[in-house]
């Protein structure tokens, strides 16, 4: 509710907070809700029947001549102001009716199940033979296969924007239908694997979706390719920030201006192993693609430095998930300069020594493929699809020198991209062997399929006009730890932006849910930023690929 | 959820005020009947909590209202009778 001018309650769309998963019961029966609805509008109608009566009531002393009558103008007035005020109390109902089917809507949707049953259908070897098939007929089911994705593709878009259910929803529903036709289409899918950069990846078990997007990283990364005529990135530089330069000003890493990559052949050490210049020296990855639960040799290879990378004292560090959120207004500033990549990790020493770290990954930033931005949709395609990206491996190597300990807490926070790769990452047990990841928090991030590794709390904040977060076309599961916080917020900031994310993750601390209650706790602990005499410091890496 | 919400089936005649302030009254008791009517019975879960405070909010100040229109109501009566006793005055006089 707001308040006019004239001081008179205005019913205005409420922000709606449905939350999913957690230890505390949840038993919906959408019907119910459905029928609570209806009675909402018929108490509104009631409402609104009241309101006219009292405006005729206080009408009929105008025309039947009560004006001389001491007792008329207070009973006027006290019935007119019900006939302005009910109306607005009727709108309220309405609007908490229609807050109510959104609900419905929403649990039903979470009660959506993806099944993972490996089963290529006629059609999907069809289409893999169609290559042996004479000409005419492989160019018609090529054509068939284009005509169907763009009907997909259409009819989402057009969905979306009719707006008759909420755009995740929409995007979600269509994202699965699409999906169940596609999952099947990449080179070798109908063999139960997905080649990505020469590696061959089991999608037996994979969802429709995930099966969908590996088998779209071999045209988008040839698309890539043909936009930045011929050039190829196939490596992988993870750089700190010097923190004695202003953000924004300083590019000091293997990346010219626009991120055109320098040559790194002088900034390597010894036998190429990153590190070896000490924490400041960029650290070059080898141009290799690791298997999901394979990061361990990378790891190995680098060891943690010997004196603590340099950080930038944070006068005003973040406290909770909200501020956490507004750190990537600087981030995304940072790649507007540098045109690579880039992630921070917030150091905090409490009173006693103790270290506690802070991830935060933005999210997409370069709408292409393969480029020097690793923040793009190949690194989309690839993490939405269970492939290790290469945001996956910036982030592990900017932990790695950063200095992370392996029992340190650690809070990671990402936003749409990043949450994804927030999540790849803690579901590999390889990592979360290596590091003490504490509380996760995703924003507007697509991780349906993510297997959320059980007692990590793992809250992910939804707007549920946010399309981007149907993107796995389903919705997350809810367990004891993973807590889905969907937020219905109309006119706010645009749904997918993460100021509109830090807006919703500030409205957490007013939720009574056991779910909600206990990742804040656990996230608070990780970040340690409230403990009595904290010291918080920024520690900025860039992520580049490079030639 | 089946029982049926109650409806109000009286039909009044708004020639005058007193009619009309007591059909308001109808109304709004008919809303407030409706509205205990709409608790969640089977929904359990932090929305279901969200839901009832509000709800609790708006039967609330519906209460409220019938209250108010029942103490406008006694001033229609009373300016009413004063009418009446005008008119009585006027026609006499």
């Amino acid at each position: 509710m707001s308040t006019a001018p004239d001081g008179t309650a205005q019913a205005v769309p409420s922000t709606r907070i449905m939350v999913t998963g957690g230890p505390g019961p949840l038993v919906v029966d959408t019907v119910e809700l459905e029928a609570l609805a209806q009675r909402l509008e018929v108490a509104a109608d009631h409402l609104v029947d009241t309101a006219a009566a009292a405006g005729g009531a206080a009408a009929a002393f105008w025309l039947f001549g009560y004006l001389y009558a001491p007792s008329a103008a207070p009973a006027r007035e006290a019935l007119s102001a019900e006939q302005t005020g009910l109306p607005h109390m009727a709108d309220r109902l309405r609007a908490l009716a229609g807050d109510l089917r959104l609900q419905a809507l929403w649990y039903e949707e979470a009660d959506r199940r993806v099944g993972t049953a490996f089963s290529p259908g006629v059609w999907d070897y069809g289409r893999h033979f169609a290559g042996l098939l004479p000409a005419k007929v492989e160019i018609a089911v090529r054509l068939t296969d284009l005509a169907m994705v763009g009907g997909y593709v259409g009819a989402g878009l057009d969905a979306v924007h009719r707006g008759d259910v909420p755009a995740s929803i929409a995007a979600q529903r269509h994202t699965a239908a699409l999906a169940d036709y596609l999952q099947y289409s990449g080179g070798e899918a109908i063999y139960g694997s997905a080649i990505v950069d020469g590696e061959v990846i089991d999608i037996t078990e994979s969802t429709p979706a995930e099966r969908t997007a590996l088998g779209l990283t071999s045209p988008t990364d040839w698309l890539g390719v043909i936009q930045r005529r011929g050039t190829e990135y196939p490596g992988l530089a993870v750089e700190q920030a010097l923190p004695a330069a202003p953000w924004g000003v300083a590019v000091s890493g293997p990346w010219g201006p626009g991120g055109a990559p320098r040559d790194l052949s002088g900034a390597l050490g010894p036998l190429g192993l990153p590190g070896a210049l000490g924490p400041l020296a960029p650290v070059e990855l080898a141009p290799v693609i690791l298997a999901p639960t394979a990061l361990a040799p990378a790891l190995r290879g680098i060891m943690p430095p010997a004196m603590p990378a340099p950080g930038r004292r944070v006068q005003d560090p973040p406290t909770g998930p909200g501020p956490a959120l507004r750190r990537i207004e600087a981030l995304e500033s940072r790649v507007r300069t540098t045109g690579v990549g880039v992630v921070e990790i917030l150091r905090t020493t409490d009173g006693d020594g103790a270290r506690h770290w802070t991830v935060v990954v933005p999210g997409t930033q370069d709408s292409g493929f393969g480029g020097p931005n690793p923040m793009d949709n190949e690194t989309n395609l690839r993490a939405l699809g269970g492939a290790v990206s290469d945001m996956e491996r910036g982030v592990t190597s900017a932990m790695e020198q950063a200095g992370i300990g392996p029992h340190e807490p650690v809070a990671m926070v990402g936003h749409s991209q990043g949450g994804i790769i927030a999540a790849r990452l803690v579901e590999d047990p390889v990592f979360m062997a290596r590091y003490d990841v504490e509380a996760v928090l995703t924003a507007g991030a697509p991780i349906g399929p993510v297997e959320v590794p059980g007692g990590l709390p793992v809250l992910s904040l939804e707007d549920v006009e946010d399309h981007t977060v149907g993107f796995d076309g389903q919705p997350n599961t809810a367990t004891h730890d993973h807590v889905t916080v969907a937020v219905s917020a109309p006119g706010a900031h645009p749904p997918h932006h993460w100021l509109t994310y830090a807006g919703h993750a500030d409205l957490l601390d007013g939720l009574d849910d056991p779910g909600v209650r206990a990742w804040l706790s656990a996230n608070e602990r990780a970040m340690g930023t409230t403990s009595p005499g904290a010291r918080t410091e920024s520690l900025v890496f860039d992520i580049g690929r490079t030639r | 959820m089946r029982d049926e919400a109650p409806v109000c089936l009286v039909t009044w005649d708004e020639s005058t005020s007193d009619n009309a302030a007591l059909r308001a009254i109808d109304a709004v008791i008919s809303a407030r009947l409706v509205l205990g009517t709409a608790w969640p019975r089977v929904w359990l879960g932090s929305g279901a909590r969200a839901y009832a405070q509000e709800l609790e909010v708006i039967a609330a100040e519906v209460a409220a209202a019938e209250d108010r229109l029942r103490a406008a109501h006694t001033l229609v009566v009373a300016a009413e009778r004063e009418r009446e006793y005008h008119l009585a005055r006027g026609l006499a006089g």
